[in-house]
């Protein structure tokens, strides 16, 4: 952990205040010093919300405690978590940090798996008996709307506006959907991630190596998509001289997954799909549900008849993503549609393997419709909350502010590779969403000047050098093919910001923080008919027509009255 | 299992018992004591937690601040379009695997007990009873592969001998059959260990004395073996009987489809859907409250059954 | 047990039969092991792509290699060895003294029924994941081994089986130690247990599979990953991506990396592979006691 000459200058400007603080606490709550943390981080908590109009003391967003105050915080665990050497959850280079810059002791109260059901019970369970730790994420809105009514989670507002450093309060102007989502009643109940929802929309990925093997363009038109399936299919676009390939890659899962779905062919007949819950919106003025559109019965028509034609895997129908994976994997797979992080997953195992490019396209269009894309409102997401038991919130937006600072707007590489890279930003208690969806623009404007990111600053140097260099080829790791996918020119963001956007075929999801009790007690069932019918009309279990009888008997097993409930819940303004 | 014998030396030591019955009967209330309390706190400690299934149940409520809403979580559940067929799926495929996994282990156990040679007899054992031991996740990838209609093995094998591939996991028809098939073969070995050790548990003096009297293997199975195992065959099926709600879980989520809910969807799966977007513990706490409750009803009148007409008293 | 001397036509059909036909079943069993063992040694990319049956491709040990630099598997191991040793001592002991008071007729120990039935129940009905939490909160043994071994502390199931064959063992055993003057405790662990042991060793190897194979209660009771034992982690290393997807309500993107990133399956085999060699290792040790056959010398004499 080298120090730059500024760093070291901050530091000592870190210290300096450090010294004056103990005056200024001292003289606001009226506390001697030398009491024990408890009792003077009781006073700080209520200085922060009773002086709150009072012009800003000494204590400022990184100023150090002069007695050290104890965060606990709930850790989202994985196994491919790294730690720089023999680091842990408990002690590692941010607990330190924080300790060293601000006298923060953090404390670990829990953590628990996130890639399984184990964070979610065991915040569940911790909720239920009431131990909350200061601060922790969680994405589910129902559960903090919960919490806020039962007053189990702090208004930040206040603290947030005293402690939060200018670059922090910024993101409420960069992001302001984020922040509405996490308010109620105008005050701040929790600090969002902020992440962009464009990661949802469906693309076209499309392997290099198959289209040049054949000669072939990207699609613009399902014909054309439907053309280059059969080609994929019958005319051996690998070369090994073995009928092994598949025309499109699809999930059996056929709208509810993210890697291999219909959505994006529903797209194109003008059908804004996303996973269950996020396929309301508003059409003609009416607020209703993407699956029942008359036009999905167009879409359905045509993956029945490539699935007649053997363009689709005629197993599709038990394979999930991880059978699709391994597809993929096994090159016969070339075509698929699926979401922005492609390159990250899974077509970064072709890419390690074979050092093929499978890169995204718009999705292509059908004659006669509009096409539209879905996202989630960016209302939702994942927040971080704060326990109202928490005797020291401004310590979080301290720790908000430190992060910052070390990741955000520093330029010393170290901090990079110490405190973000390779999950490290993980190990800090609060922190953003990636790079990636915040730096979009700017990193497209810096290719479109031709920028040779040189005198960049930041985290913004590290993700453009990220896309160039996987360009010019002196950077082939995954993190760069992955960000170079999403972040080039023609890459998913790309297509998002410069196509999607453009076109005006973004739709954004109705349902935000409020959901209707009988969508809540039947979203499954629900969820489960558009399966079942979908799949049975796809493989001809079912007559086409039978779509009809699906729309009817789903509206009726509550889809209605879901629709009127929101009607009630978002009225159009 | 106690088969009513021998009254008159039970009577003789009933008379000889009775004077210090309850001096006698203490020592067995204080070895119970442990497990009573262990049990008491943690099993019906537990157990009031079934409230959740009459409440609009609030995680940051709690167990007792949370709204009751009296039966509405069963009405729900039973309102669910497709209930009904779920139910008859769960039942139908517990049913069968119930049957299944007391007849093959039962079968297995006598088949091996003939073999012997101890080294093969050792070894089949082990190497049976490994698929337990391997979880859903990891087998419901292998069993996609060997039974996928285009490339598995199974189908290459069926189309040598004439019949076209069967799409096990895919056609509503053959799905609960797959099922239960493999969920047979991943449990037999286990659970004949069970049996294989009240094998054991028989006099081997009657073996004896029944080749003396001249009787065939067939015979001795009959009319010793059988019977010598016969009070723990009645045990583990009436103690199975509580799986009757029970179609597994892990297997079936990881194996199933769409195309094949019309048969394969069961109780557990549909409410797991029901409840995955709002950690909805409340209704999926009343569907366990009602499989309990099934559950209770099916193993007493077992209970009654084989005590009123085998004369067994399970438990 | 084989006496015969003279082997009849038909029994030769039928044990040569018996012998084939158990040896298929066997060979059926073990493929998914075999499967499983050549993914482990294989290299990453021709088992993500499935190529991989019952024979490694591109033969590596790496996948063990980073086991054994794997803390993590290391020290769930141990927790893992601890809960089973601890866990299973306890089991026996309640099942020990919980069956043989259960095994006295009506007669004998009046209030028995009353008492099985109490045990029954719990077979039944549990509260599930938020009020046991609630309980092993309030008693303390959050984030303890305790909380791993109290509450399955008494397996009904194993009791009722020990249960059942005491009941199956002859009255004269008891009654000469009655008459011998012995006490309860004295019949139980001089003639009682002796006599036991076959289906003692049954419900060892159950409570030694069930101790070693359960995930829930480590991921909910333990506070800290570090502390969870084997299948706890195992679990958090094989997982469906399509469950999780389904089962978040907006996965955010460095979330879903995560997920891609998990998927790593020679590892995993190889984890797997390990974390079942202890329980072969166990297996044949315990079939001893009933495969040999028990001899009731001391009712026959």
């Amino acid at each position: 952990m080298k120090r730059t000459y500024g760093e070291t200058l901050k530091r000592l400007g870190c210290m300096t205040l450090a010294a004056l603080m103990v005056t200024a606490s001292a003289g606001c709550g009226g506390n001697p010093s030398s009491e024990p943390p408890a009792a003077s981080t009781d006073a700080g908590g209520a200085v922060s919300t009773e002086n709150s109009e009072a012009p800003a003391t000494e204590d400022g967003p990184l100023t150090p405690y002069a007695d050290p105050v104890k965060i606990s915080w709930g850790v989202q665990s994985s196994q491919v978590q790294v730690f720089m050497d023999g680091a842990t959850y408990d002690d590692n280079q941010w607990s330190k940090k924080i300790k060293d810059d601000l006298n923060i002791d953090l404390e670990v109260a829990f953590s628990a798996d996130i890639t399984t059901d184990a964070y979610k019970n065991k915040l569940n369970s911790i909720i239920a008996s009431g131990d909350l730790p200061d601060v922790f994420r969680w994405d589910d809105r129902t559960l903090y709307k919960q919490l806020y009514e039962n007053g189990d989670i702090m208004d930040i507002t206040d603290v947030f506006n005293k402690y939060a450093s200018d670059g922090v309060k910024e993101y409420q102007t960069k992001f302001p959907e984020s922040f509405e989502g996490a308010r109620f009643d105008g005050r701040l109940y929790a600090f969002p991630y902020m992440n962009d929802n464009f990661h949802q929309v469906p693309y076209l990925w499309i392997r290099d190596d198959w289209l040049a093997n054949l000669n072939a363009q990207p699609p613009t038109t399902v014909e054309e998509m439907i053309a280059l399936a059969r080609r994929f299919k019958n005319e051996d676009p690998d070369g090994n001289g073995i009928a092994d390939t598949y025309g499109l890659g699809v999930n059996k899962n056929v709208v509810i997954a993210d890697m291999g779905t219909l959505t994006g062919l529903l797209s194109a007949y003008g059908i804004p799909g996303r996973r269950n819950t996020a396929a309301f919106y508003r059409r003609d003025g009416k607020i209703t549900f993407a699956y029942i559109q008359p036009e999905a019965k167009e879409a359905l028509a045509v993956a029945r008849d490539m699935y007649a034609e053997g363009l689709l895997d005629t197993e599709f129908i038990v394979k999930d993503t991880s059978v699709l994976e391994q597809d993929v994997a096994s090159g016969k797979l070339g075509m698929m549609y699926h979401m922005n992080w492609g390159t990250w997953y899974p077509f970064n195992l072709t890419f390690e393997s074979e050092g093929v490019i499978t890169r995204p396209y718009p999705i292509p269009k059908a004659s006669g419709y509009d096409y539209k894309v879905a996202i989630e409102d960016s209302r939702t997401g994942d927040l971080f909350m704060v326990s109202a038991k928490c005797k020291n919130p401004e310590a979080i937006i301290k720790i908000l502010n430190l992060y910052y600072e070390t990741v955000e707007v520093s330029n010393n590489p170290d901090d990079f590779t110490t405190y973000w890279d390779n999950e490290q930003y993980r190990l800090c208690p609060i922190y953003v969403g990636i790079p990636t969806e915040l730096y979009a623009n700017d990193v497209f404007a810096l290719q479109d000047s031709g920028d040779s990111g040189e005198n960049l600053a930041g985290m913004l140097k590290n993700v453009y050098g990220f896309v160039i260099n996987f360009a010019n080829g002196t950077d082939t790791s995954p993190s760069a093919y992955g960000t170079w996918g999403m972040m080039f020119e023609n890459g998913s963001m790309g297509i998002a910001l410069k196509n999607y956007r453009k076109d005006n075929a973004v739709v954004t999801n109705i349902m935000a923080g409020e959901i209707p009790d009988i969508w809540m007690q039947n979203s499954g069932a629900l969820g489960t008919m558009v399966d079942t019918a979908y799949t049975d009309i796809i493989i001809g279990n079912k007559p086409l027509d039978y779509f009809d009888q699906f729309v009817s008997e789903w509206l009726t097993a509550g889809g209605q009255q879901t629709l009127d409930e929101l009607e009630k819940l978002y009225p159009a303004n | 299992m106690h088969i009513h014998k021998t009254k008159g030396v039970e009577h003789v030591l009933k008379t000889r018992w009775n004077k210090d019955k309850l001096i006698r009967e203490l020592p067995l209330h204080i070895m119970l004591i442990p497990a009573i309390i262990l049990v008491l706190i943690y099993s019906y400690g537990s157990m009031v937690g079934t409230v959740i299934a009459f409440q609009k149940f609030v995680p940051s409520k709690g167990l007792f601040g949370s709204p009751f809403v009296g039966f509405d979580n069963f009405t729900n559940l039973f309102s669910m379009p497709n209930i009904w067929p779920v139910i008859r799926n769960t039942v139908v495929i517990a049913f069968a695997k119930m049957t299944a996994g007391v007849v093959v282990p039962v079968v297995f156990a006598l088949l091996l007990n003939e073999i012997s040679t101890m080294w093969a007899k050792r070894g089949i054992q082990t190497i049976v009873y490994l698929p337990n031991f391997i979880s859903w996740i990891i087998l419901a990838g292998i069993f996609k592969d060997i039974l996928s209609p285009n490339t598995g093995i199974i189908n290459a094998i069926l189309q040598q001998i004439g019949i076209t591939p069967i799409f096990f996991l895919g056609d509503q028809k053959w799905f609960p059959f797959t099922m239960v098939f493999t969920d047979v073969w991943k449990t037999f070995g286990f659970g004949s260990v069970i049996y294989l050790s009240a094998l054991t548990g028989i006099d081997p003096s009657l073996y004896e004395s029944a080749q003396i009297d001249g009787a065939g293997r067939w015979k001795q199975m009959l009319h010793i073996t059988l019977p010598g195992i016969t009070s723990i065959i009645v045990l583990m099926t009436v103690l199975s009987m509580a799986n009757i709600l029970n179609g597994g879980f892990d297997q079936i989520y990881n194996m199933y489809s769409a195309s094949v809910y019309a048969t394969g969807d069961i109780l557990d799966t549909f409410v797991f859907r029901l409840g995955i977007q709002n950690s909805q513990y409340a209704i999926s706490t009343a569907a366990g409250l009602f499989k309990s409750a099934v559950s209770l009803v099916f193993i007493a009148v077992s209970y009654k059954l084989a005590d009123k007409f085998a004369g067994y008293r399970i438990f | 047990m084989n006496h015969s001397i003279k082997v009849s036509t038909g029994r030769k059909v039928f044990l040569c039969f018996d012998y084939i036909f158990l040896l298929f079943i066997a060979f059926i069993c073990l493929l998914p092991f075999i499967n499983l063992l050549a993914i482990s040694f294989s290299s990453k990319l021709p088992v993500a792509a499935g190529e991989v049956t019952f024979w490694p491709k591109g033969f590596t040990t790496s996948a063990y290699e980073f086991i054994m630099h794997n803390n993590a598997f290391v020290k769930a191991l141990w927790v893992s060895i601890q809960r089973t040793l601890l866990g299973v001592t306890v089991n026996l002991v309640l099942i020990v003294l919980t069956a043989y008071p259960l095994s006295k007729s009506t007669a004998d120990f009046r209030l028995r029924n009353v008492y099985s039935w109490f045990f029954v129940i719990t077979i039944l009905f549990s509260g599930g994941l938020i009020p046991g939490y609630m309980v092993v909160r309030y008693t303390h043994l959050m984030d303890t081994i305790w909380a791993l071994i109290l509450p399955g502390a008494l397996p009904v199931f194993s009791m009722l089986v020990v249960m059942n064959y005491m009941r199956g063992l002859p009255r004269e055993l008891e009654e000469a130690a009655y008459i011998d003057g012995a006490n309860h405790l004295h019949t139980l662990v001089n003639v009682i247990l002796p006599v036991c042991l076959p289906t003692l060793a049954t419900v060892t190897l159950f409570s030694f599979v069930g101790h070693w194979n359960s995930w829930f209660d480590g991921m909910i009771y333990m506070n800290k990953v570090e502390n969870y034992p084997l299948q706890s982690y195992l679990q958090t290393v094989v997982i469906n991506p399509d469950a999780f997807f389904r089962n978040t309500t907006n996965a955010s993107a460095d979330i879903m990396r995560f997920v891609s990133l998990v998927n790593s399956r020679t590892s995993n085999a190889a984890q797997l592979f390990l974390a079942t060699i202890p329980i072969l290792c166990v297996y044949p040790f315990l079939q001893k006691y009933f495969t040999t056959g028990l001899v009731m010398g001391s009712v026959k004499g």
